[in-house]
Protein backbone atom coordinates (compact mmCIF):
# COMPACT_ATOMS: atom_id res chain seq x y z
CA UNK A 1 0.00 0.00 0.00
CA UNK A 2 1.35 3.18 -0.99
CA UNK A 3 2.34 5.50 1.59
CA UNK A 4 2.14 2.99 4.74
CA UNK A 5 5.05 3.91 5.81
CA UNK A 6 3.76 7.26 6.47
CA UNK A 7 1.01 6.10 8.38
CA UNK A 8 4.10 3.71 10.08
CA UNK A 9 5.99 6.28 11.56
CA UNK A 10 2.82 8.67 12.37
CA UNK A 11 1.82 6.20 15.31
CA UNK A 12 4.92 6.56 17.04
CA UNK A 13 2.82 8.58 19.98
CA UNK A 14 3.38 10.33 23.11
CA UNK A 15 1.72 9.20 25.68
CA UNK A 16 0.27 11.50 28.47
CA UNK A 17 1.25 8.69 30.74
CA UNK A 18 4.69 9.63 29.89
CA UNK A 19 4.80 13.48 29.89
CA UNK A 20 5.98 14.37 33.38
CA UNK A 21 8.40 17.03 33.56
CA UNK A 22 11.16 15.04 34.84
CA UNK A 23 11.00 12.64 32.03
CA UNK A 24 11.24 15.60 29.65
CA UNK A 25 14.94 15.92 30.85
CA UNK A 26 17.27 12.83 30.64
CA UNK A 27 20.25 10.70 29.27
CA UNK A 28 20.43 7.76 27.28
CA UNK A 29 22.61 4.90 28.21
CA UNK A 30 26.07 5.36 26.11
CA UNK A 31 26.00 1.20 26.34
CA UNK A 32 23.28 0.69 24.41
CA UNK A 33 21.91 3.92 22.60
CA UNK A 34 21.58 3.75 18.87
CA UNK A 35 21.35 6.62 16.18
CA UNK A 36 18.79 6.50 13.48
CA UNK A 37 17.88 9.61 11.23
CA UNK A 38 20.62 12.02 13.21
CA UNK A 39 18.85 11.29 16.62
CA UNK A 40 20.08 9.35 19.83
CA UNK A 41 17.64 6.78 20.88
CA UNK A 42 16.88 3.43 22.74
CA UNK A 43 14.28 1.07 22.67
CA UNK A 44 12.67 -1.21 25.76
CA UNK A 45 9.57 -3.22 25.65
CA UNK A 46 6.86 -1.48 28.07
CA UNK A 47 3.19 -1.69 29.18
CA UNK A 48 0.70 0.75 27.97
CA UNK A 49 0.43 1.93 31.60
CA UNK A 50 4.41 1.61 32.47
CA UNK A 51 6.16 2.34 36.11
CA UNK A 52 8.26 5.56 35.22
CA UNK A 53 10.64 4.28 37.65
CA UNK A 54 11.46 1.24 36.18
CA UNK A 55 11.47 2.78 32.50
CA UNK A 56 13.86 5.11 33.73
CA UNK A 57 15.98 2.50 35.49
CA UNK A 58 16.39 1.11 32.26
CA UNK A 59 16.84 3.40 29.23
CA UNK A 60 18.57 6.26 31.42
CA UNK A 61 21.70 7.13 33.47
CA UNK A 62 21.12 9.17 36.03
CA UNK A 63 25.29 10.21 36.43
CA UNK A 64 25.22 11.42 32.80
CA UNK A 65 24.18 15.31 31.84
CA UNK A 66 20.80 15.38 30.66
CA UNK A 67 19.21 16.81 27.62
CA UNK A 68 15.44 17.18 25.99
CA UNK A 69 14.15 13.87 25.66
CA UNK A 70 11.26 12.16 24.12
CA UNK A 71 9.82 9.57 24.90
CA UNK A 72 7.29 7.41 22.67
CA UNK A 73 5.62 4.83 21.95
CA UNK A 74 5.22 2.36 18.72
CA UNK A 75 1.49 2.03 18.76
CA UNK A 76 1.50 -1.25 16.66
CA UNK A 77 1.89 -4.06 18.88
CA UNK A 78 3.59 -7.34 17.97
CA UNK A 79 5.02 -6.30 15.16
CA UNK A 80 8.70 -7.24 17.12
CA UNK A 81 7.76 -10.45 18.56
CA UNK A 82 7.76 -13.64 16.90
CA UNK A 83 4.50 -14.30 16.74
CA UNK A 84 2.36 -15.28 13.74
CA UNK A 85 1.40 -11.96 12.86
CA UNK A 86 5.17 -10.91 13.16
CA UNK A 87 6.73 -13.22 11.67
CA UNK A 88 4.12 -11.98 8.30
CA UNK A 89 5.27 -8.51 8.97
CA UNK A 90 9.03 -9.78 8.31
CA UNK A 91 8.08 -12.07 5.52
CA UNK A 92 6.40 -9.21 3.67
CA UNK A 93 8.65 -6.80 4.69
CA UNK A 94 11.67 -8.67 3.25
CA UNK A 95 10.02 -8.98 -0.34
CA UNK A 96 8.48 -5.74 -0.61
CA UNK A 97 8.93 -3.87 -3.51
CA UNK A 98 8.63 -0.62 -1.84
CA UNK A 99 12.25 0.24 -0.78
CA UNK A 100 10.90 3.72 0.34
CA UNK A 101 9.52 1.99 3.96
CA UNK A 102 12.91 1.26 4.86
CA UNK A 103 13.62 5.22 4.78
CA UNK A 104 11.47 5.34 7.69
CA UNK A 105 12.09 5.90 11.12
CA UNK A 106 10.52 3.75 12.65
CA UNK A 107 10.90 0.79 10.32
CA UNK A 108 14.70 1.37 11.17
CA UNK A 109 14.22 1.33 14.63
CA UNK A 110 12.23 -2.00 14.62
CA UNK A 111 15.34 -3.30 11.92
CA UNK A 112 17.78 -2.26 14.69
CA UNK A 113 15.78 -3.65 17.71
CA UNK A 114 15.68 -7.27 15.82
CA UNK A 115 19.47 -7.20 14.90
CA UNK A 116 20.22 -6.57 18.36
CA UNK A 117 18.55 -9.81 19.23
CA UNK A 118 20.19 -11.52 15.88
CA UNK A 119 23.34 -10.55 15.76
CA UNK A 120 24.66 -12.49 18.61
CA UNK A 121 22.61 -15.53 17.52
CA UNK A 122 24.41 -15.58 13.89
CA UNK A 123 27.95 -15.29 15.08
CA UNK A 124 27.02 -18.10 17.17
CA UNK A 125 25.41 -20.21 14.57
CA UNK A 126 27.14 -19.19 11.07
CA UNK A 127 30.31 -17.26 11.78
CA UNK A 128 31.75 -19.16 14.66
CA UNK A 129 31.28 -22.55 12.69
CA UNK A 130 32.53 -20.91 9.43
CA UNK A 131 35.92 -19.67 11.32
CA UNK A 132 36.05 -23.20 12.78
CA UNK A 133 35.53 -25.08 9.60
CA UNK A 134 38.46 -22.80 7.65
CA UNK A 135 40.91 -23.91 10.47
CA UNK A 136 40.08 -27.40 10.41
CA UNK A 137 40.26 -27.25 6.25
CA UNK A 138 43.14 -25.57 6.55
CA UNK A 139 45.18 -27.99 8.87
CA UNK A 140 43.71 -31.12 7.22
CA UNK A 141 45.40 -29.81 3.80
CA UNK A 142 48.63 -27.97 5.05
CA UNK A 143 49.54 -31.13 7.44
CA UNK A 144 47.03 -34.05 7.24
CA UNK A 145 46.14 -34.17 2.76
CA UNK A 146 50.04 -34.67 1.77
CA UNK A 147 51.02 -37.26 4.36
CA UNK A 148 47.71 -38.93 4.75
CA UNK A 149 49.69 -42.22 3.24
CA UNK A 150 51.86 -41.72 6.69
CA UNK A 151 51.51 -43.53 10.02
CA UNK A 152 49.20 -42.07 11.84
CA UNK A 153 48.50 -38.97 9.53
CA UNK A 154 46.04 -42.14 7.96
CA UNK A 155 43.90 -42.04 11.07
CA UNK A 156 44.35 -38.26 11.81
CA UNK A 157 43.30 -37.53 8.08
CA UNK A 158 39.95 -39.73 8.80
CA UNK A 159 39.15 -38.26 11.25
CA UNK A 160 39.82 -34.64 10.30
CA UNK A 161 38.35 -35.35 6.75
CA UNK A 162 34.96 -36.44 9.51
CA UNK A 163 35.47 -33.49 10.95
CA UNK A 164 34.64 -31.96 7.44
CA UNK A 165 32.04 -33.90 6.42
CA UNK A 166 29.87 -33.04 9.83
CA UNK A 167 30.80 -28.80 9.27
CA UNK A 168 29.30 -29.60 5.83
CA UNK A 169 26.26 -31.59 6.98
CA UNK A 170 25.50 -28.90 9.66
CA UNK A 171 26.13 -25.83 7.05
CA UNK A 172 23.41 -27.67 4.65
CA UNK A 173 21.47 -28.15 7.91
CA UNK A 174 20.92 -24.88 9.22
CA UNK A 175 20.14 -23.54 5.77
CA UNK A 176 17.25 -26.13 5.43
CA UNK B 1 -36.48 -7.14 0.42
CA UNK B 2 -38.32 -6.51 3.73
CA UNK B 3 -37.11 -4.60 6.19
CA UNK B 4 -34.95 -7.22 9.25
CA UNK B 5 -35.60 -4.75 12.07
CA UNK B 6 -38.83 -6.33 13.37
CA UNK B 7 -36.72 -9.60 13.81
CA UNK B 8 -33.98 -7.71 15.37
CA UNK B 9 -35.65 -8.34 18.56
CA UNK B 10 -36.52 -12.15 18.13
CA UNK B 11 -32.62 -12.43 18.17
CA UNK B 12 -30.92 -13.77 21.36
CA UNK B 13 -27.50 -11.49 21.55
CA UNK B 14 -25.97 -13.72 24.23
CA UNK B 15 -24.41 -16.23 22.15
CA UNK B 16 -22.82 -19.43 23.97
CA UNK B 17 -19.48 -20.68 23.05
CA UNK B 18 -19.08 -23.92 20.56
CA UNK B 19 -16.41 -24.75 22.70
CA UNK B 20 -16.49 -26.92 25.47
CA UNK B 21 -13.09 -26.08 26.43
CA UNK B 22 -14.20 -23.05 27.22
CA UNK B 23 -17.57 -22.26 27.70
CA UNK B 24 -18.54 -19.25 27.67
CA UNK B 25 -21.27 -16.42 26.59
CA UNK B 26 -20.64 -13.50 24.16
CA UNK B 27 -23.05 -10.55 24.95
CA UNK B 28 -23.14 -7.92 22.56
CA UNK B 29 -24.22 -4.55 23.63
CA UNK B 30 -26.17 -2.76 20.53
CA UNK B 31 -26.80 1.03 20.01
CA UNK B 32 -28.96 2.44 17.26
CA UNK B 33 -32.26 3.72 16.59
CA UNK B 34 -34.75 2.62 14.19
CA UNK B 35 -34.09 5.44 11.72
CA UNK B 36 -30.35 4.72 11.87
CA UNK B 37 -30.98 0.85 11.16
CA UNK B 38 -33.14 2.15 8.17
CA UNK B 39 -30.28 4.14 6.93
CA UNK B 40 -28.12 1.52 7.07
CA UNK B 41 -30.38 -0.88 5.23
CA UNK B 42 -30.38 1.71 2.45
CA UNK B 43 -27.21 1.50 2.24
CA UNK B 44 -26.81 -1.99 1.92
CA UNK B 45 -29.71 -2.99 -0.14
CA UNK B 46 -30.59 0.28 -2.15
CA UNK B 47 -27.67 0.44 -4.98
CA UNK B 48 -29.07 3.91 -5.88
CA UNK B 49 -28.90 5.50 -2.41
CA UNK B 50 -26.78 8.40 -2.21
CA UNK B 51 -24.85 8.86 0.83
CA UNK B 52 -25.16 12.58 0.02
CA UNK B 53 -28.70 12.38 1.16
CA UNK B 54 -28.04 12.57 4.69
CA UNK B 55 -27.25 14.74 6.93
CA UNK B 56 -23.70 15.23 8.11
CA UNK B 57 -24.65 15.13 12.24
CA UNK B 58 -26.92 12.17 11.13
CA UNK B 59 -23.59 10.60 9.39
CA UNK B 60 -21.50 11.45 11.95
CA UNK B 61 -23.96 9.34 14.27
CA UNK B 62 -23.72 6.30 12.44
CA UNK B 63 -20.24 6.19 13.00
CA UNK B 64 -20.78 5.55 16.56
CA UNK B 65 -23.50 3.13 16.37
CA UNK B 66 -23.53 -0.82 16.86
CA UNK B 67 -25.49 -3.00 15.29
CA UNK B 68 -26.11 -6.79 15.21
CA UNK B 69 -23.35 -8.76 15.18
CA UNK B 70 -21.25 -6.06 16.71
CA UNK B 71 -21.17 -3.98 13.47
CA UNK B 72 -20.57 -0.12 12.83
CA UNK B 73 -21.13 1.75 10.46
CA UNK B 74 -17.87 1.44 8.88
CA UNK B 75 -18.28 -2.47 8.72
CA UNK B 76 -21.55 -2.25 6.99
CA UNK B 77 -19.62 0.06 4.64
CA UNK B 78 -16.73 -2.75 3.70
CA UNK B 79 -18.70 -5.43 3.20
CA UNK B 80 -20.76 -3.86 0.72
CA UNK B 81 -20.36 -2.42 -2.85
CA UNK B 82 -23.85 -1.29 -2.78
CA UNK B 83 -23.05 2.09 -1.62
CA UNK B 84 -22.53 5.03 -3.49
CA UNK B 85 -20.10 6.93 -1.88
CA UNK B 86 -16.48 7.57 -2.37
CA UNK B 87 -14.16 6.85 -0.71
CA UNK B 88 -12.86 10.84 0.35
CA UNK B 89 -16.25 10.62 2.23
CA UNK B 90 -14.58 8.56 5.12
CA UNK B 91 -11.79 11.17 5.84
CA UNK B 92 -14.89 13.77 5.68
CA UNK B 93 -16.42 11.81 8.54
CA UNK B 94 -13.16 12.08 10.34
CA UNK B 95 -12.80 15.60 9.93
CA UNK B 96 -16.23 16.45 10.68
CA UNK B 97 -16.27 14.31 13.51
CA UNK B 98 -13.15 16.52 14.56
CA UNK B 99 -14.72 19.84 13.84
CA UNK B 100 -17.98 18.76 15.83
CA UNK B 101 -15.79 18.81 19.19
CA UNK B 102 -13.83 22.16 18.33
CA UNK B 103 -17.77 23.17 17.85
CA UNK B 104 -18.88 22.08 21.28
CA UNK B 105 -18.72 23.87 24.96
CA UNK B 106 -15.99 21.35 25.90
CA UNK B 107 -13.50 21.71 22.91
CA UNK B 108 -12.73 18.52 22.93
CA UNK B 109 -11.26 16.11 19.63
CA UNK B 110 -14.09 13.14 19.55
CA UNK B 111 -12.22 10.17 17.65
CA UNK B 112 -14.59 8.20 16.00
CA UNK B 113 -14.32 4.51 16.88
CA UNK B 114 -12.91 1.52 15.09
CA UNK B 115 -14.02 -1.88 16.19
CA UNK B 116 -13.92 -5.16 16.25
CA UNK B 117 -17.37 -7.64 15.50
CA UNK B 118 -18.61 -10.29 16.84
CA UNK B 119 -15.88 -12.38 14.85
CA UNK B 120 -13.11 -10.30 15.84
CA UNK B 121 -12.82 -8.39 12.23
CA UNK B 122 -12.46 -4.60 11.99
CA UNK B 123 -13.53 -2.44 9.12
CA UNK B 124 -9.80 -2.87 7.26
CA UNK B 125 -9.98 -6.79 8.08
CA UNK B 126 -13.32 -7.26 5.60
CA UNK B 127 -11.36 -4.49 3.11
CA UNK B 128 -8.41 -7.18 3.29
CA UNK B 129 -10.32 -10.09 2.95
CA UNK B 130 -12.42 -9.65 0.15
CA UNK B 131 -10.93 -7.28 -3.13
CA UNK B 132 -9.26 -5.30 -1.88
CA UNK B 133 -9.58 -1.62 -2.16
CA UNK B 134 -6.35 0.24 -1.12
CA UNK B 135 -8.06 3.58 -1.67
CA UNK B 136 -10.70 2.82 0.96
CA UNK B 137 -8.17 0.72 3.14
CA UNK B 138 -6.24 4.21 3.06
CA UNK B 139 -8.72 6.28 3.88
CA UNK B 140 -8.76 4.26 7.03
CA UNK B 141 -5.53 4.53 7.71
CA UNK B 142 -4.68 8.24 7.00
CA UNK B 143 -7.76 9.73 9.59
CA UNK B 144 -6.38 7.39 12.43
CA UNK B 145 -2.67 8.26 11.71
CA UNK B 146 -2.72 11.28 14.43
CA UNK B 147 -5.62 9.74 16.70
CA UNK B 148 -4.21 9.08 20.53
CA UNK B 149 -1.86 6.41 21.78
CA UNK B 150 -4.02 2.86 22.19
CA UNK B 151 -6.86 4.08 20.12
CA UNK B 152 -6.74 0.97 17.28
CA UNK B 153 -3.10 -0.31 16.97
CA UNK B 154 -3.93 -3.60 19.27
CA UNK B 155 -6.53 -4.86 16.49
CA UNK B 156 -5.23 -3.25 13.14
CA UNK B 157 -1.56 -5.02 13.47
CA UNK B 158 -2.89 -7.95 11.53
CA UNK B 159 -3.39 -6.12 8.62
CA UNK B 160 -0.15 -4.27 8.66
CA UNK B 161 1.53 -7.23 6.82
CA UNK B 162 -0.91 -7.61 4.32
CA UNK B 163 -1.08 -3.83 3.72
CA UNK B 164 2.57 -3.85 3.20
Amino acid sequence: MPDLDLFLDSRLKTSTHLQSHWLAKQALKNKSKQIVKDHYYDVTLGEAWEDKNNLVDRLFDKELFKKPMNIKYFDIPELHLNTPIGYEFWRQLGSTPESDIFERKVIQILINYKWRGFKPLIFVRFVIPYLLFIATFTVWSNFFYTRRTNGWYFYGNLTVCTMLLLWSVYFIAVEI
Amino acid sequence: MESQYAHLFSVDFNVMSDDPDLPAFITTELSFTFLDFQIVEKILLDRNFDLHNIDEQSRIQQCFNIYPGMHSAFHKLASTDHANFEHEDISKLYTAAQNLGQESDLRKSYVLPLIEDINCRTPLDLIFEDNVNINFAWQFLYNIKDYPFGHSGNIINRIIPKAI
